[in-house]
């Protein structure tokens, strides 16, 4: 074989081995995801819960068994919520050393209300979070971003990697959908200075699918008030969920699928 | 031009082998000395938390998330078959450590022509206690020095023979070294241009040269990437996509260019500019209780057993001949028209001036493992071309390595946190 020949198949022969391996993994990647039905915001098919805690949110989602998704996160504030390191490395690290997994451990031992999102992400459920905050939340979190390395920031959004998690926040009037199926998360802490009509439009407006959404009452949180929770009920009429139950105990009644 | 790499043997003499044997045999035996017993640092065990975050669950972090994959395979790999213990936490490490050394002598004997050398930079390389430190911990620090010289030594065998399969074995590589550390890129763009520079003046006629230009460039840069992205498949499992992909990169990018590590920049060695003008030092600080229970407060550092401080001092005996060293080596490339000493210079440039010349982030000591071994080539040059002429010259040398070995004694100490157990030692080096 003549070496220009040679040189020319080894060109092509390793250009097609890239592109085949960049699609192959895009396709790798995408075909990860796990969707439960997927329709619109108040789509009556679409699994709808009804949770006194963030810790039934994430049981919920563990129970359907979704992964690799973007979790559409809608509250007043991000507060504590955050993607954080947790290092629980002891002081004695003895040969052969007890190392564990991480994802299992918090799932197992360290699930809480405020972590909730950090463990779907540790354990595939989630591979993005959208937020969705009031004005004065999106403020707040704008101000915490200029001191992070990974920021892009807009007048309308924040886009803030932790540990390259990448997370986007942005207000209800400026949300403009996520392009794929979203696991909705609603607080009752998003009530606060907002009413539900209006989110309902917005949501509608973005234009969003779902598989799952879940209203969070955050019962023992004794920042939330019985205003928020009354509209957060409101809310969930609206979206076509039968509150009854849910108002005789409240934080305690599925509306439609099973809980897990 | 003269050339080093075409000029030299392909087969070494067999003193060469017996003598890289040994230095080789010595750097394995200053790695593991003592290892099982050096306490396992935070970053230690964090490396074998972190691998296993990744392997299963493509997960990056909790530590040094903004770095390649590489790493996080590799120690997982070796803790699935030796468990987790030093061997299984530590031998990639050590592995990579003890054959950086190897193949320093490899690639030093190809760029300079001259096997005297080459056993020279592998002396120094094996006795540097920033190597030895960090060959002696989980972290992936050391790759950088290992996988851009084991993708050198396949340019030079591709120099020398013209097979491409040895610019095939460069690619993988270098696609590994990128996957270690993106240091890499200076010496596979040095690579890249040296290999095209060699084309245009073998190759006659346009076609041919463009042909050849293209087989070098998919092998040395998009096979690299195939590489690289290769390493990325568990975290692909999260769902992710390619153009979220992109979006990590750009990620890991700032984090990197921004990063000012943990801990007071102010306190320790923070700019490349100062590596080889002065001593300087990269510091490990280790907290290891013996058991959990152990409940009693830390009211001194320095005298409380429990803490070990791993010092990498750099030998000033080899450190501050770089810069000189460098210069000599240039000067006699140009003036001699030698392609190997040139491109020895060229890539200790590439590797450092990028380095030296940042000021967006502090650049700590350690990150001198991708930069020394090309540092080493021309120091080794240096010595040789003086000192190893005539007989009263060949003594001066003779003296200079005594001190050099002389002073890698309390270094090494210091490196693998012993020194506090040598009462002159520690007074010494532990108060400064």
């Amino acid at each position: 074989m003549k070496p220009v020949q040679r040189h020319l198949i080894t060109t092509v022969a390793i250009l097609l081995a890239l592109a085949l391996t960049v699609t192959l993994l895009d396709r790798y990647g995408r075909d990860a995801r796990v969707f439960a039905r997927v329709g619109g915001i108040d789509d009556r098919s679409v699994a709808r819960y009804l949770v006194a805690t963030p810790r039934d949110a994430y049981g919920i989602w563990k129970g359907m068994g979704v992964k690799g998704r973007t979790i559409l996160f809608v509250s007043d504030g991000w507060e504590r919520l955050d993607v954080s390191n947790v290092g629980d490395i002891p002081l004695s690290r003895a040969y052969p050393l007890k190392l564990y997994h991480i994802p299992t451990v918090m799932e197992t031992e360290g699930l809480n209300d405020s972590n909730f999102l950090y463990v779907a992400a540790l354990n595939g459920i989630a591979r993005g979070i959208v937020a969705i905050l009031s004005p004065a939340g999106f403020q707040q979190m704008t101000e915490m971003a200029r001191q992070a390395n990974n920021k892009r920031i807009t007048p309308t959004e924040v886009y803030l990697t932790h540990q390259g998690f990448p997370r986007w926040f942005t207000t209800g009037e400026h949300f403009r959908g996520a392009g794929e199926p979203l696991l909705v998360y609603v607080s009752a802490t998003y009530f606060r200075n907002a009413e539900p009509e209006l989110l309902l439009q917005q949501l509608r407006a973005s234009g969003i699918t779902t598989d799952c959404i879940v209203l969070c009452e955050l019962a023992g949180n004794d920042r939330v008030t019985a205003l928020e929770r009354e509209r957060l009920l409101r809310f969930a009429r609206l979206i076509g969920v039968n509150v009854a139950r849910t108002e005789q105990q409240p934080g305690t009644m599925p509306e439609n699928g099973a809980r897990p | 031009m003269r050339a080093g790499l075409l000029s030299t043997p392909d087969l070494p003499d067999r003193r060469f082998l017996a003598g890289m044997l040994l230095v080789t045999l010595v750097a394995l035996g200053l790695r593991v000395f003592l290892l099982p017993s050096q306490p396992v640092s935070y970053d230690d065990y964090s490396m074998g938390v972190t691998a296993i975050n990744y392997m299963e669950s493509g997960q990056l972090g909790p530590i040094m998330w903004n770095h390649p994959e590489l790493g996080n395979i590799l120690v997982y790999g070796c803790m699935k078959l030796f468990g987790t213990g030093v061997l299984g936490l530590k031998g990639p490490s050590v592995a990579i450590g003890t054959l950086s050394v190897l193949l320093l002598g490899l690639v030093a004997r190809r760029i300079a022509g001259d096997g005297r050398v080459a056993l020279l930079a592998a002396l120094f390389w094996a006795l540097d206690p920033l190597a030895i430190d960090l060959s002696r911990q989980a972290v992936h620090e050391i790759y950088m020095s290992f996988f851009p010289l084991a993708g050198i030594w396949c340019i030079c065998r591709y120099r020398a023979t013209e097979r491409s399969r040895w610019l095939f074995g460069a690619g993988i590589l270098f696609g590994l070294g990128l996957a270690a550390k993106w240091s890499m890129l200076f010496p596979l763009a040095v690579s890249l241009a040296f290999v095209a520079h060699a084309i245009w003046r073998r190759d006659k006629g346009l076609s041919t040269r463009i042909a050849a230009m293209a087989g070098a460039s998919a092998q040395l840069l998009l096979l690299p990437l195939l590489i690289y992205l290769l390493t990325f498949t568990p975290w692909f499992g999260r769902g992710y996509s390619m153009p979220e992909w992109l979006a990590l990169q750009r990620s890991m990018y700032q984090e990197t260019k921004l990063h000012s590590g943990l801990g007071q920049v102010e306190q320790r060695d923070h700019r490349a500019l100062a590596w080889f003008v002065r001593p300087v030092s990269w510091t490990d600080t280790m907290i290891n209780r013996v058991d959990e229970g152990d409940p009693a407060p830390m009211e001194d550092a320095m005298v409380d057993k429990r803490v070990t401080l791993l010092v990498a001092l750099s030998n000033p005996f080899v450190w501050l001949l770089v810069l000189p060293a460098v210069f000599f080596t240039a000067r006699r490339g140009i003036r001699e028209r030698n392609e190997g000493l040139l491109f020895a210079v060229t890539l200790f440039l590439a590797a450092y001036l990028p380095l030296a010349l940042t000021h967006s982030r502090p650049i700590f000591v350690n990150a001198a493992l991708s930069v020394l071994p090309f540092a080493l080539v021309p120091v080794a040059y240096l010595l040789v071309s003086t000192l190893c002429t005539t007989p009263a010259r060949k003594r001066i040398f003779a003296l200079y390595l005594a001190l050099v070995v002389l002073a890698s004694i309390p270094l090494y100490l210091l490196a693998i946190g012993k020194v506090a157990e040598v009462p002159f030692l520690r007074d010494y080096f532990l108060q400064i």
